[in-house]
């Protein structure tokens, strides 16, 4: 046995649980390491991309620079999705900071990757942005893409507004987290008759013109470093588990709560 | 009680209650209820004797730990807990990883093999092949010529730059 490269020897389907662990980049690495593992990665059902793997913003570049690495991720990452293999995405994570180039209202590449995605049944979906131009909008697509059980957004940009998808359809989404969106009524009501099994919440450093909180089988809730602009009530007789920290506290009426979080 | 049997005929016994983490062992101890001791011996003829031994040592551990109380309940503290005795448990050479992703696969184990699945995609995390080959034992039987034939010739820049 010693000596022998048995790990290549495993069955195609645990060489890609193995590599759904890793980034995308480096499962498609793993293709330069024997004949054997040319095509592995094509077949691994996560996709997970983080500019940050691609390029670094330490160095201070001129923005012409700025744009061609912009430029080059979206071209990587096109060239991965054009060469897979399977038709499943399982886990989709877009990391994409500093984004420099501003695109005309649809040509967003998030309208090509979204709807890619989408398409093959994600159960997990994790998106952060960070447009500095640009005013952009998360595709109304992501909200009723029936088959998420978890779904993570957050959009750093002071000029981003409401969502106002005109449907929200997630059956099974679970676990919720919003960071730097300002959130309106309108989109909470949408959200929480949208998700019904919703069981955890995390509104994170948004902007909250909402005056309550109802909700049937949330289990946990948090509100993280938000900025309330009126009272909330907060009544969700299910919740067993709360935290909030906001940024002018004595606007969060808790009274419907705490006998609530006695049951802990 | 249960008894394994490893391809070097080493018998282990373990204690239906705790054997039961395995799915497949599960199904076969339902399928013999009832029947005579000799049917509750089970074959593991694709492991040799250092890989019951691991698995029944993981199996204790989460026997205390089940893991619906775990998600529901378990304080921080204690997962911290679990969590660095994995992380011990898994710290092993990458043949002892590899019978445990086997065994877990044909045992059904689903933890076992998520853990060791994990456990090997670290060692080829942020390697190079080489360095990757050197422990894994991986051969790059790659030459040149075959290396760059096998690039597509569209974006050719990003399958030649940024994943080699």
């Amino acid at each position: 046995m010693a000596g022998a490269d048995r790990i290549s020897e495993l069955h195609d389907s645990i060489l890609t649980r193995i590599l759904s662990y890793l980034t995308t980049k480096e499962a498609v690495r793993t293709r330069c390491l024997s004949k054997r593992w040319r095509n592995v990665w094509a077949s691994v059902p996560v996709l997970d991309f983080d500019s940050a793997d691609f390029w670094s913003y330490h160095i201070p570049s001129s923005t012409s620079e700025q744009l061609k690495c912009q430029d080059k991720f979206v071209e990587i990452i096109d060239a991965v999705l054009a060469s897979r293999q399977v038709q499943q995405v399982d886990r989709f994570r877009l990391a994409w900071k500093y984004q420099v180039r501003n695109y005309p209202r649809h040509g967003h590449p998030l309208r090509r990757w979204i709807p890619y995605v989408v398409q093959q049944l994600p159960r997990v979906l994790s998106l952060y942005l960070e447009p500095l131009y640009d005013r952009l909008e998360i595709p109304d697509l992501t909200f009723t893409c029936s088959s998420l059980e978890e779904m993570k957004l957050q959009v750093d940009c002071s000029w981003l507004g409401s969502p106002h998808p005109p449907l929200v359809a997630l059956p099974h989404l679970r676990k919720l987290y919003l960071g730097r969106f300002y959130i309106s009524t309108d989109f909470m009501d949408k959200l929480l008759l949208g998700c019904p099994s919703l069981e955890e919440l995390e509104l994170h450093a948004c902007c909250l013109f909402i005056s309550q909180i109802s909700c049937g089988n949330l289990k946990s809730l948090v509100i993280n470093g938000c900025y309330p602009t009126t009272e909330i009530e907060v009544s969700i007789p299910s919740l067993q588990y709360l935290k909030v920290t906001v940024m002018s506290s004595d606007l969060l009426r808790k009274q419907d709560i705490f006998s609530k979080t006695c049951h802990l | 009680m249960i008894t394994l049997i490893s391809s070097d005929k080493r018998k282990f016994h373990v204690l239906e209650e705790v054997a039961n983490q395995s799915l497949t062992i599960r199904d076969v101890i339902e399928d013999r209820r009832g029947r005579r001791r000799a049917d509750r011996i089970i074959l593991v003829t694709n492991i040799n004797s250092k890989i019951p031994e691991k698995v029944i040592v993981y199996w204790l551990r989460h026997f205390l730990m089940p893991e619906e109380i775990a998600h529901a309940s378990m304080s921080h503290k204690k997962a911290e807990k679990l969590k660095k005795w994995e992380a011990k448990f898994f710290d092993t050479d990458i043949d002892t990883l590899n019978d445990l992703i086997l065994a877990a696969d044909s045992l059904d184990i689903p933890s076992l093999f998520d853990g060791a699945c994990e456990k090997v995609s670290d060692i080829l995390k942020n390697r190079s092949a080489e360095e990757v080959g050197e422990i894994s034992k991986i051969e790059n039987e790659f030459t040149h010529e075959e290396e760059e034939e096998e690039i597509p010739s569209e974006n050719a820049w990003v399958w030649r730059n940024e994943f080699a």
